[in-house]
């Protein structure tokens, strides 16, 4: 029974015991998202949802596995290990990167400042032992970035890593870089010429000397600012030269002695030294120099050479400068010196560079042209009096080479080229340049062309031909012409001087020479325009003279009335007087339309000039050729109108009154020339002509045989005397006898008598 | 049954002594093994958080009472509990009873005893003598208790003290 009391007792007591207090895993979850809701806790799920981690732990453990690892660890490593998802821990690890500095993110993985020190120490450790180490081997080794790993170098250098940081490449101890240094100083000081400081570097980079170039060349300026090495660097970069002292010394002694020496240096020579500026270089070594293209030279030079340009400009004369200056200057650096004088840039119109290296006074040369110009004007002169003359006697010159070349003129020239000195060759050049421009639209241009031709093979074969062969030409050249002159006024001067001389005159003689030629051509044209104008009037009058002569004589022959005597007397004059008109005419059309010719007296030379002139005048000149041949005046009349409306002739109709005074005049003349005549065949014909006329008022022109019809007309008249008529009729019987009867030359002394009585009768009256 | 009543029925000691209320020093001992296998459920209620009664009997352990409570909706819902040791025990199961829920539920006698599953009384018949009171109460009153209060709540039929 106690037994069971005390089971009772036990049963009561364990019923009054509290019972364990116990939530199930759903109701916690449960709770725990209510609470998430309700904002009461903040907490992270675990991946696997076992576990729940407030942000704080989550801090807390980050930084337990930052620790653990090292210092560095990736963000993607943390996840599996603290099984929660990678966002909540780069956000909880970003919270920390803000609050705790020593921490940082780099791509991806978290580094910490006592990382990175341990790193740094590590080179610093291992650069203890090999003096050099380059970044890209460290930076694969600790396979950090080379600018992590270069920004987490440079704050501790001095600090945790006792080097030199080269670059940001490559680490040296202190010793290493005074191993080099040394280096350097060994192979600069054994340096004795110029050298191309990256050349040397890189020749020692590999082997035994292991140079760092950018190093080398640090230190190699810092030893040459210490003055241990001596010697300058020239040049920049790569091309960056080391010049010893000892080289640049000897140089610049030289140079200075080769210049005091010889008042000059030519640039070449210091670039064979090395120097690649040789012009500045000589400017700040050599103040009171002068540069020019290839050589530098002494003041000296100039002053000398400005002495001789003043001395010249004094004395009127011309100065080679090359004697004056040093040999090796080229002419371009001759004419620099020239340029250099104070008197060429003072007063340049005083005297002017030639050739590079000859100075010619202006005044020198002005006189040359004067001398020139006067010459020219001999020339002309004599040209122009050979022209003259030539005018004069204008029939004397019957070249039948120059027929169809201009008559006078160029002939004249020609003359008067060749009778002076010997410059044949330009003389006539210029002659032929006269021709085309003077002759203008004149169709015998073949002939002319001709000709040039010629002188073109002859004279000028350089003259090239073609196109510019007329515009050449045209140019008058006298190149030559002066050049021979200045050779002979001046024998002393060079030849060069001379060329150039010449050429730089030419443009100024060649301008004076045309203008002179021209106003001597204006002259000679105007003089010959006149003289062809008086020659025109000459001929038209001729021309009228004889034309009212035709007239009258045709008149006369008309009235005659004689059919016998008629065909005679029409062919006498046709020959005579018409011949002469036509002839006339032909000469007054060839003059017209400016066709040069000699000579129409035979067929063949007429018909030559007849074919140059229009075609329509030559063919009405043609036929009245032509008519002249046959019986018919009325012909002639004609042709002699169509001619003359197509030459545009005006031939004055004879009046009474004028062939009265024609008539009288006529009369005159025969009285004239009866006084004076001696043979009695024209006297006995004068005195029947003048009886004719004094009888019919008319001149009949009757050739001699004709002087019988005449004769009879007179005696047929009534109001002759009676004794008169007798004396006439015996008189011709004496005369006809006296000339058919050829030997005996003088009438007989009856006759004579008769012929004096009449004679002096007609010459009373 | 749920496999979680079949594990907790499991840990329950079982009887030996087949013996009831009449059969004297028999009944006693029966007794104490009743006893020692309350205290063994309520243990390992206790332990498992699902203490859900309290019991006690008169000295000869004839009658028993106490409370048993249920939990709905995080209202504890708390009844008084009561029976009899029937003459023929252990053969026939306690008839338990929660007298204020009388005419309340169909699943109930008079007297507010509870109308247990058709599987109770065959189930309890096999483990005779070895079945106590221990076994009626979790394999009777808690199923019932389970099926019943939430739905005596819903229909409005009880209500937490808190709320009267």
């Amino acid at each position: 029974m106690e037994e069971l009391e005390k089971l009772r007792q036990k049963l009561y007591s364990i019923q009054k015991e509290q019972s364990a207090q116990k939530l199930s895993e759903r109701n916690c979850i449960e709770i725990i998202v209510k609470m998430l809701e309700l904002k009461m806790i903040d907490i992270i799920h675990t991946l696997n949802g076992k576990e729940y981690i407030t942000p704080k732990q989550l801090e807390l453990e980050i930084k337990d596995e930052i620790l653990r690892s090292g210092g560095r660890v990736n963000i993607t490593d943390l996840q599996p290990l603290l099984n929660i998802d990678i966002s909540h821990i780069t956000d909880c690890v970003n919270k920390i990167i803000k609050k705790d500095k020593s921490i940082q993110i780099y791509h991806g993985e978290i580094m910490t400042t006592y990382y990175l020190d341990s790193v740094v120490e590590e080179i610093q450790e291992q650069l203890q032992e090999v003096g050099k180490l380059h970044i890209n081997d460290l930076s694969l080794r600790f396979d950090l970035e080379v600018d992590l790993l270069t920004s987490a170098i440079n704050p501790r250098l001095g600090r945790l890593i006792h080097a030199v940081f080269d670059a940001s490449e490559t680490l040296y101890t202190q010793a290493h870089i005074d191993r080099h240094k040394h280096k350097v100083m060994g192979l600069f000081s054994s340096v004795t010429q110029p050298i191309i400081i990256a050349h040397l570097v890189r020749q020692y980079q590999s082997g035994d000397y292991q140079l760092n170039e950018r190093m080398a060349f640090g230190q190699l300026q810092e030893l040459i600012a210490a003055k241990r090495i001596n010697g300058i660097i020239q040049g920049k970069g790569s091309s960056a030269e080391y010049i010893p002292s000892i080289f640049s010394q000897s140089r610049s002694k030289w140079i200075e002695s080769f210049f005091n020496q010889n008042s000059y240096i030519a640039y070449e020579s210091l670039t064979k030294l090395q120097i690649h500026d040789p012009k500045a270089y000589l400017k700040q070594t050599f103040k009171n120099g002068v540069a020019l293209s290839t050589c530098f030279i002494d003041q000296l030079v100039v002053d000398k050479v400005d002495d001789s340009i003043t001395e010249i400009i004094d004395n009127i004369g011309w100065l080679d400068v090359s004697p004056l200056v040093p040999p090796p200057l080229s002419n371009k650096d001759m004419e620099m010196v020239i340029k250099e004088c104070p008197n060429m840039k003072c007063t340049p119109e005083k005297a002017i560079v030639l050739n590079e290296y000859f100075v010619v006074s202006t005044t020198f040369i002005d006189r040359c042209f004067t001398l020139l110009q006067q010459s020219i004007q001999d020339k002309l002169e004599k040209q122009q009096k050979a022209m003259e003359n030539l005018a004069v006697s204008k029939d004397s010159v019957k070249d039948i080479n120059e027929i169809s070349s201009p008559p006078t003129k160029a002939t004249s020239n020609k003359k008067g080229g060749k009778s002076k000195q010997g410059a044949p060759g330009d003389l006539d050049d210029s002659d032929e340049d006269i021709k085309p421009t003077k002759k203008g639209g004149n169709k015998k241009k073949g002939g002319n062309k001709k000709k040039n031709d010629d002188s073109d093979d002859d004279d000028q074969p350089n003259k090239k031909g073609g196109k510019n062969q007329q515009q050449q030409q045209k140019k008058v050249d006298h190149l030559q012409e002066i050049i021979q002159l200045l050779s002979k006024w001046y024998e002393s001067m060079e030849e060069e001087l001379i060329q150039s001389l010449s050429q730089y005159l030419r443009p100024k003689v060649n301008q004076a020479w045309e203008n002179m030629v021209k106003e001597a051509r204006e002259k000679l044209e105007n003089e010959t325009m006149k003289s062809r104008k008086q020659q025109q009037q000459q001929l038209s009058t001729q021309l009228n003279t004889l034309y009212a002569n035709y007239q009258l004589f045709k008149n006369g022959m008309q009235e005659m009335d004689d059919e016998k005597s008629l065909p005679n007397l029409t062919k006498h004059l046709l020959k005579t007087v018409c011949t002469n008109i036509a002839n006339l005419l032909v000469e007054i059309n060839a003059n017209y339309h400016m066709v040069e010719f000699s000579s129409i007296e035979t067929p063949a030379q007429r018909s030559a000039v007849l074919q140059s002139l229009p075609s329509q005048v030559s063919k009405s000149l043609d036929k009245l050729f032509a008519s002249l041949s046959k019986s018919s005046i009325e012909e002639f009349q004609d042709t002699l109108d169509t001619v003359c409306t197509h030459s545009q002739i005006k031939l004055k109709q004879l009046d009474k009154k004028s062939e009265r005074a024609l008539l009288d005049n006529h009369e005159k003349e025969l009285k004239e020339q009866l006084a004076h005549e001696q043979d009695f065949g024209n006297q006995f014909q004068i005195i029947v002509n003048l009886f004719y006329i004094k009888l019919k008022n008319h001149y009949v022109y009757a050739p001699p045989r004709s002087i019988g019809s005449l004769v009879s007309v007179i005696c047929q008249d009534e109001e002759t005397d009676q004794v008169l008529k007798d004396q006439l009729n015996t008189l011709h019987q004496e005369v006809v006898k006296a000339i058919v009867n050829k030997s005996n030359s003088t009438l007989e002394p009856e006759t004579t008598t008769i012929l004096e009585n009449i004679k002096t009768l007609l010459l009373k009256q | 049954m749920d496999n979680q009543t079949k594990q907790t029925v499991a840990q329950i000691p079982l009887l030996t002594v087949k013996a009831g209320p009449r059969d004297g020093d028999q009944w006693i001992e029966r007794l104490k093994e009743e006893y020692q296998a309350l205290i063994g459920y309520v243990e390992i209620n206790k332990k498992a958080d699902n203490d859900w009664f309290t019991i006690e009997s008169n000295p000869m352990g004839t009658r028993w009472q106490g409370k048993c409570w249920y939990i709905y909706n995080f209202k504890k819902y708390e009844f008084d509990l009561e029976f009899d040791m029937p003459v023929t025990y252990p053969e026939t199961a306690p008839e338990l009873a929660i007298p204020e829920l009388e005419g309340k539920t169909e699943k109930m006698y008079r007297g507010g005893k509870i109308c247990l599953t058709v599987h109770f009384k065959p189930l309890w018949a096999r483990n005779v003598p070895h079945f106590g009171i221990a076994h009626a109460l979790a394999l009777g009153l808690a199923p019932w208790l389970a099926a019943e209060v939430p739905h005596l709540v819903d229909n409005g039929m009880i209500k937490h003290h808190e709320d009267k």
